[in-house]
């Protein structure tokens, strides 16, 4: 019995290991070497607590630590390493991947030889196949057969031959060209060792047209990657300019080469990329590769890359002034937000709260129940409806009915004046939030015992002053820590702010795409993911550690206020 | 306790619940509207109708949608590709069968819509027409005592005007009376200009007069033409019975046109009889033909003098105005020209300060640049002197030295004139400097020059010597060249200077003439308000007789129109001028409703006969197209199999059809039809037939939800999608997280100290903080293992659990460590292991809390928005809270009826869902959030 279920064991870490064990060397091959050590951390965890008898309670924990692990751990773990890198639009790429990607781009010669194509492709079944060859034709009307793409590397390599007399060897393989009896300019099919490939498409060609869909699906993809090659003539490629024109002599833009460079001083050999049509060395300064203009001296970015840049993204937020100015606003304005929202919503909330106390009252629980609704509806579906129905500018019932036609007022510019974006906000907030705070005061005045108030008032106190001397310090004892958290909630209510105002307006003359009413969140979430002049991951990255940073501190304290250290320790 | 009633208390609260439940008392009413809330100046409206609902829950492909999907099969797009030829035989064939239907519908409804309105037409309008025009007649008293109200009150004013201003107010009111004469402008300004009331009558007798004979004269012709059988003689007497037309109408003079071809017609048809008829008859003719240009001269001898007299009194007029204006407005005129010569000027000097600033900035930069090259010549040259005065330290000069060394006088005479300019700017101050070095050194050269070369066979000599001339090389080019670009500059400084100083003068002139300019334009303004003054006595003189003569003649519904019509200019006239404000207030208009409002129910009724015609017709065209199409689908849907490319005509001639007829005629008139109908149910003028009128909307409102276009989002699909992540995440999150948190409750381990701390840390940081990583990661993921990749539902529900466990865990710790453990203990007692206790004992106990945990974990991930729109790429994968906000940018931003109903049928579930489990769930979060 304990044995089978030792072999169940072994057998499932036999598993485990093997998956994890797969996806720390796949990731390491994909370069991802944090998660690869995540993974493998989490590959020692699960062993040991699958293994050892001791470590019997973190059976329990495994499939949970696996997510915390994937889904918690690593993103913040990512999250830091981005704020110490320049990840932003333009240095979206390792320096690897932007050598690969220069290496991979074709020009055009300075002065190309052009090739006009046919397709002739192998029927099957009176069905076109992925077989396919290319006829080419020169200027003068000279023809050349290419093969079939073959795949090499990253290009498919297509070799290309003059034909002589209608006929052509190319590895062994006899190509002939079948003229039409009737017309015989016209090719109408290659022989290839006997077998018959079918004239099939020539981009000027009409009567071609009905392939060119079979074409585009088929053949497109692996003729737009093709080096055509003869040893004599050079490359061809299909480039961007002339599409699927043409096959156009070309060549890469950029290729290794080694050049003596003065470094240092000193003259070395060194292995270079250089630009083959101005011959000039690509420069490489401020995480970019630049080319230089061999006139002018002039340097224009090729493609930039990411690397470590130690505390430079918390430098420009405090240093760079198109930065800081917008930044701090919305530093500035998130604390605003969080204070006043759960001073409003607290005050609202405790004055139904006391209303409602009122034992002697009547439909109190209705009341409660229908004043909860607000908090009840998720909060995307109110917040559409607030910007849609109330607040748009044209539209929207506050200014066309409650303003202009029934207090003749002029309508207000709710959504992009800042001063009455914020106060919408603040509006709509409130209404989210008030609940909430109703439901936890009664819960507190309910425990307060009612002995208190009728010794007050056998000492003659006024209402007025019980509240403020029994209930309110009463109060305040529970509710302290959960003010402390609402606050910490409202920090980061991105929901409210992003889907009402979506931040807007915007801050004029801020390089980051700030508004008035964005707090830090939003701001954040902008600057990775909406921005429209670019997306900054990185300084992102380090703002939303700056948030991590105040949330954790004010937890920290809300901790402390409720208890929470003490009952880990428990 | 006794319980009592606090009726102010309650009145109070139920006030205060009215304004915070409005929002979702807008959204309900909102949803079921059927006219477009988002235009409609009412809060609400009585119009009624499920539509929306039916629209987003049970999706109906109405006309244009079923047009849409025919497109789409016989193109055999997607999903159709895959079908067979029989199944698409038969979808196509349900097609033909629900157009049919909607065919028989829509004509039912256009042939209730027309019916109706012709009912109302025949029957009802009389009456209420009757009705409107004893309306206008009574209502009008108020508006006759308004104007003459107005008119004494002007007139008041007027009398006190000197004569002058008096004639010079007559400007508009003669103008008015030169287009179209009228008795009573005439009569006014016959008051001033006798002349043109005697001429105007004059004219109008004459023409009376002449219209008489010209008519004796046509009688007279046709009997004498009677026998001839000619076309000539019937066009003579066609001319002539033209002529008399235009006389008797009083139409002659005002028609310039008409007149003169007719009279020639008279004489070329005379003419042309001469050898047809008798020469008796012929010399009868001519006469008859001389006479009436006799009389016709007359006439237009009349017209021309009444046309004089107009003339005449306008130039008076214009006289009289300009004398009175004439020398402020020369005087305004001068100081208007010199004033915008200033600004020109000004603007120039402004815009030459801007071309000087940006010029001299371009040549600091270019000697910025020639800096580069002379601030190191200079130390170059500094070092070179320093080695000369090294190895002469030992010699002293002699007399007796001679020899040439180097010449450097050039170089020093473009110094100078270079530092000449340079030292004026305290920009060059560092290039200054450094030619500043360079003179000392080329000074000290050419001073020793005799010196040096004495002892140019020393080594340090003769290094220099080898080195000074490449140095002064450099030294001269970068001198030469930047000397230029310094010269340049020196002169704009100079002229920026000049420009700079003019700029302030010109301002204090430009102030002097505004303030000038501010007396005369108010005395201009004094006068030409006194004018207005008398213009607008006139205008209401005329308006007030006209009013009360048209006002006593009122019994048709077409003259009370006309006198409304004619109050309402008079009223425009009046609310323009400047005199308005100084006027008691105006009679509301809204006393004429019921008569407009009779006026739009006859427009409305007869735009929706038009409209159900037209409708009906299309209908018709429609449904033939159609049938065409599906006799001929069979051999289609062959060719199409049979892969034969063509594209099907018939489908475009219908959506041109459709677009030509409905689209652009028919649907603005029902939407007309619609609005006005609701409006005049609203208003309840006419009670009487809001039950017919009910139908006509009803009707229009059904013929539009069959023909037109509907962009109806796939709601469903979001609103299953939405489901279907937040529950399964919350399921699996909430089993994860109790098994985690079991050991943390029941155990003693290593680590479970800083491990609680760890998943207190953890659920600090925000799932959305690590957007980017989580963005990536899914992304990555999804290139292995698509069912949790970017744009699917599993790898949203995969980050909803990642990012609730930590949470979750807490909190439900939290609860376990409030069940006693006595009971674990008895099982384990009995030999259960501990896994078993876990299983069969403490989650049982839990059962109900971790269902309202799952129940808050599924309202977190329902409401999530942020995650989702990063993950869901595709509409289709869109979850309730994305898809909702494509409403706020896209067409729906005005179409209120489908944002609220999707709104309310969102909330729906969750609200009820909430309120029926408040007292777990406001438990559940109340505490957890005392957690963090």
């Amino acid at each position: 019995m304990i044995s089978i279920r030792k072999i169940v064991l072994w057998f499932f870490v036999a598993i485990v290991d093997a998956l994890l064990g797969w996806a720390t060397i796949t990731l390491i091959v994909n370069r991802s070497y944090g998660l690869s050590v995540i993974v493998l951390l989490l590959l020692f965890f699960i062993d040991y607590a699958l293994i050892n008898p001791k470590a019997y309670p973190y059976r329990y924990m495994v499939p949970a630590v696996i997510i915390l692990f994937i889904l918690t751990i690593y993103p913040i773990y990512y999250t830091v390493e981005l704020a110490f890198e320049n990840y932003a639009t333009g240095y979206l790429w390792s320096r690897e991947q932007a050598i690969n990607i220069m290496l991979d781009e074709i020009v055009m010669k300075p002065h190309p030889k052009f090739f006009g194509y046919s397709v002739y492709t192998l029927y099957k079944d009176y069905k076109p196949t992925q077989n396919f060859l290319i006829l080419l034709k020169d200027s003068k009307n000279n023809l050349y057969v290419a093969t079939q793409p073959v795949k090499n590397g990253k290009y498919e390599i297509s070799q290309f031959k003059a034909l002589n007399n209608g006929k052509v060897t190319i590895n062994g393989v006899n190509y002939a060209l079948i003229r039409s009896l009737k017309d015989p300019s016209k090719i109408v099919a290659v022989s290839v060792n006997g077998r018959i490939y079918n004239y099939f498409y020539n981009p000027s060609d009409s009567e071609t047209i009905p392939n060119l869909r079979f074409f585009n699906v088929n053949y497109s993809s692996i003729l737009s990657n093709t080096e055509f090659i003869n040893p004599r003539m050079g490359t061809f490629f299909f480039t961007t300019t002339y599409g699927f024109n043409k096959i156009v002599s070309a060549q890469h833009k950029y290729a290794l080469a080694v050049r003596t460079v003065t470094e240092n001083g000193r003259s070395i050999e060194k292995s270079v990329l250089v630009n083959t049509i101005t011959n000039q060395i690509v420069q490489e300064h401020d995480s970019a590769f630049w080319d230089v203009d061999p006139k002018t001296g002039n340097e224009t970015q090729i493609i930039g890359y990411y690397k470590f840049v130690a505390f430079n993204n918390f430098r420009r937020l405090l240093t760079d002034p198109r930065i800081t100015g917008p930044f701090f606003s919305v530093f500035l304005w998130t604390f605003e937000w969080a204070a006043l929202s759960v001073l409003l919503t607290f005050i609202v909330g405790l004055t139904f709260a006391i209303i409602l106390n009122n034992r002697e009252m009547r439909f109190r629980f209705i009341y409660r129940t229908l004043l909860i609704i607000p908090w009840a509806i998720p909060a995307f579906i109110s917040i559409i409806v607030w910007r849609i129905g109330f607040f748009n500018v044209s539209y929207g019932i506050i200014n066309r009915i409650f303003l202009e036609q029934w207090l003749h007022l002029p309508a207000l510019n709710w959504l992009g004046d800042p001063l009455l974006a914020k106060i919408a906000l603040l509006i709509v907030n409130t209404w989210l939030g008030f609940p909430y705070m109703m439901v936890i005061s009664l819960g507190a005045l309910q425990s307060i015992p009612g002995e208190l108030y009728e010794a007050a008032s056998i000492d003659g106190s006024s209402k007025w002053y019980s509240f403020k001397r029994i209930t309110f310090p009463l109060l305040m004892t529970p509710l302290a820590p959960l003010l402390v958290a609402s606050f910490a909630y409202n920090f980061n209510n991105f929901n409210v702010i992003y889907l009402l105002t979506g931040g807007n307006p915007p801050i004029p003359n801020a390089i980051t795409p700030a508004g008035a009413t964005d707090i830090l969140l939003s701001y954040t979430y902008k600057l990775a993911f909406a921005g429209t002049t670019g997306r900054d991951y990185s300084l992102a990255a380090a703002i939303s550690i700056l948030i991590f940073l105040i949330i954790a501190s004010i937890s920290a304290i809300n901790f402390k206020l409720s208890g929470s250290f003490e009952e880990v320790n428990r | 306790m006794k319980k009592r009633i606090h009726p102010v208390r309650h009145v109070v609260m139920i006030a205060v619940l009215v304004v915070i439940l409005f929002p979702l008392l807008w959204i309900f009413t909102t949803s079921i509207r059927r006219d477009n809330a988002a235009f409609s100046p009412e809060l609400f409206s009585n119009q009624t109708t499920w539509q929306n609902y039916k629209d987003l829950l049970f999706p109906k492909k109405n006309i244009p949608a079923l047009y849409n999907e025919l497109v789409n099969v016989y193109n055999l797009g997607k999903p159709y590709n895959r079908m067979s030829q029989q199944e698409i035989q038969k979808l196509l064939n349900n097609d033909f069968r629900s157009y049919n239907n909607y065919f028989e519908e829509t004509r039912t409804l256009s042939e209730s819509i027309s019916s109706n309105a012709s009912w109302i037409i025949v029957n009802y309008l009389p009456k209420v027409k009757k009705l409107a025009v004893n309306d206008v007649r009574k209502n009008s008293i108020e508006d006759m005592t308004y104007v003459s109200t107005v008119d004494s009150y002007l007139s008041r004013k007027f009398n006190i005007l000197p004569d002058n201003y008096k004639i010079a107010g007559l400007k508009a009111i003669l103008s008015s009376v030169k287009k179209t004469p009228n008795i009573y402008s005439l009569n006014l300004i016959g008051s001033y200009f006798p002349d043109i009331l005697k001429t105007h009558e004059t004219f109008e007798t004459t023409t009376k007069m002449a219209s008489e004979k010209i008519r004796n004269i046509v009688r007279e012709v046709s009997i004498l033409l009677a026998a001839v059988n000619e076309p000539t003689a019937r066009e003579l007497v066609e001319a002539y019975q033209k002529t008399y037309n235009l006389l008797r109408n009083g139409t002659f003079t005002y028609s310039k046109w008409f007149a003169p071809i007719y009279l020639r017609g008279i004489n070329l048809n005379t003419n042309r009889l001469s050898g047809i008829v008798s020469k008796n008859l012929f010399d009868k003719l001519r006469k008859i033909k001389n006479d009436t240009f006799g009389i016709i001269g007359k006439v237009h001898m009349a017209e021309s003098n009444y046309n004089d007299a107009l003339d005449n009194a306008t130039l008076k007029v214009e006289n009289v105005r300009n004398t009175l204006l004439v020398t402020l407005e020369s005087s305004l005129t001068a100081l208007n020209g010199r004033y915008t010569s200033l600004i020109a000027k000004l603007n120039t000097l402004n815009s030459n300060s801007l071309s000087y600033f940006s010029a001299m900035s371009n040549d600091a930069s270019q000697i910025s640049i020639f800096a580069n090259s002379i601030v190191p010549t200079s130390r170059a040259l500094e070092d070179t002197v320093l080695v000369i005065k090294d190895a002469l330290k030992r010699f002293k000069p002699t007399a007796s030295d001679t020899g040439l060394f180097i010449d450097v006088s050039s170089q020093l005479s473009s110094i100078k004139a270079w530092l000449s300019l340079s030292t004026k700017y305290p920009i060059f101050n560092t290039i200054t400097k450094s030619v500043k070095r360079i003179m000392t050194n080329l000074e000290y050269i050419q001073s020793n020059e005799s010196f040096i070369a004495s002892h140019s066979n020393l080594d340090a000599i003769m290094n220099a010597k080898g080195a000074l001339p490449l140095i002064l090389l450099k030294l001269k080019s970068g001198l030469e060249q930047s000397l230029v670009a310094l010269q340049n500059y020196d002169s704009l400084a100079q002229k920026y200077t000049e420009n700079s100083e003019e700029i302030p003068k010109l301002k204090r002139e430009i102030s002097k003439i505004s303030s000038q300019l501010t007396p005369i334009q108010n005395k201009i303004n004094a006068i030409l308000s006194r004018i207005s003054l008398a213009s607008l006595h006139f205008e209401t003189e005329v308006a007030f007789k006209r009013l009360t003569d048209m006002q006593k003649k009122i019994s048709t519904f077409e003259s009370a129109n006309m006198f409304l019509n004619t109050l309402n200019s008079y009223y425009a006239i009046l609310q323009n001028s400047n005199f308005y404000s100084a006027l008691p207030p105006m009679p509301k208009s809204s006393r004429y409703d019921r008569f407009y409002e009779t006026q739009k129910l006859e427009d409305t009724m007869t735009l929706s006969i038009v409209t159900a015609k037209m409708m009906k017709e299309a209908n018709n065209q429609y449904a033939v197209y159609l049938d065409t199409l599906k006799r001929r689908t069979p051999s289609y849907i062959e060719m199409k199999f049979l892969g034969v490319p063509f594209s099907i005509s018939e489908l475009n001639t219908i959506s041109t059809f459709y677009h030509d007829q409905y689209v652009s005629k028919i649907s603005p008139n029902l939407s007309i039809i619609s609005r006005r109908t609701s409006d005049m149910m609203v208003k309840g003028y006419f009670g009487a037939i809001n039950g017919r009128l009910n139908t006509i909307n009803n009707s229009s409102f059904n013929l539009r939800q069959i023909w037109m276009i509907k962009y109806l989002p796939p709601f469903l699909r979001w609103m299953l999608n939405s489901v279907i992540v937040a529950l399964s995440a919350a399921i699996i999150t909430v089993f994860l997280s109790s098994l985690m948190a079991y050991p943390f409750s029941r155990m003693r381990f290593l680590g479970r100290k800083y491990g609680l701390m760890g998943i207190l840390l953890i659920q600090m940081f925000p799932t959305m903080m690590a957007m980017v990583a989580l963005y990536l990661l899914l992304n990555f993921i999804g290139k292995f293992f698509p069912p949790l990749g970017l744009n699917s539902l599993g790898g949203l529900a995969f980050l909803y659990i990642g990012g609730g466990i930590a949470f979750d865990t807490w909190l439900i710790k939290g609860f376990f460590d409030t069940i006693p453990t006595s009971l674990e203990e008895a099982a384990m007692v009995d030999g259960a292991t501990r896994f078993q206790t876990f299983w069969r004992v403490v989650m049982p106990l839990s059962v109900p809390i971790l269902a309202v945990v799952t129940i808050l974990a599924f309202v977190g991930n329902f409401g999530d928005y942020i995650l989702a729109s990063i993950v869901m790429t595709s509409v289709n994968k869109y979850t309730l809270a994305v898809g909702l906000q494509t409403f706020s940018t896209s067409a729906y931003q005005t179409n209120w009826g489908l944002l609220t109903t999707a709104a309310l049928l969102g909330a729906i579930p969750i609200l009820v869902l909430f309120l029926s489990l408040q007292r777990f769930i406001v438990g559940g979060l109340t505490q957890g959030s005392v957690k963090g």
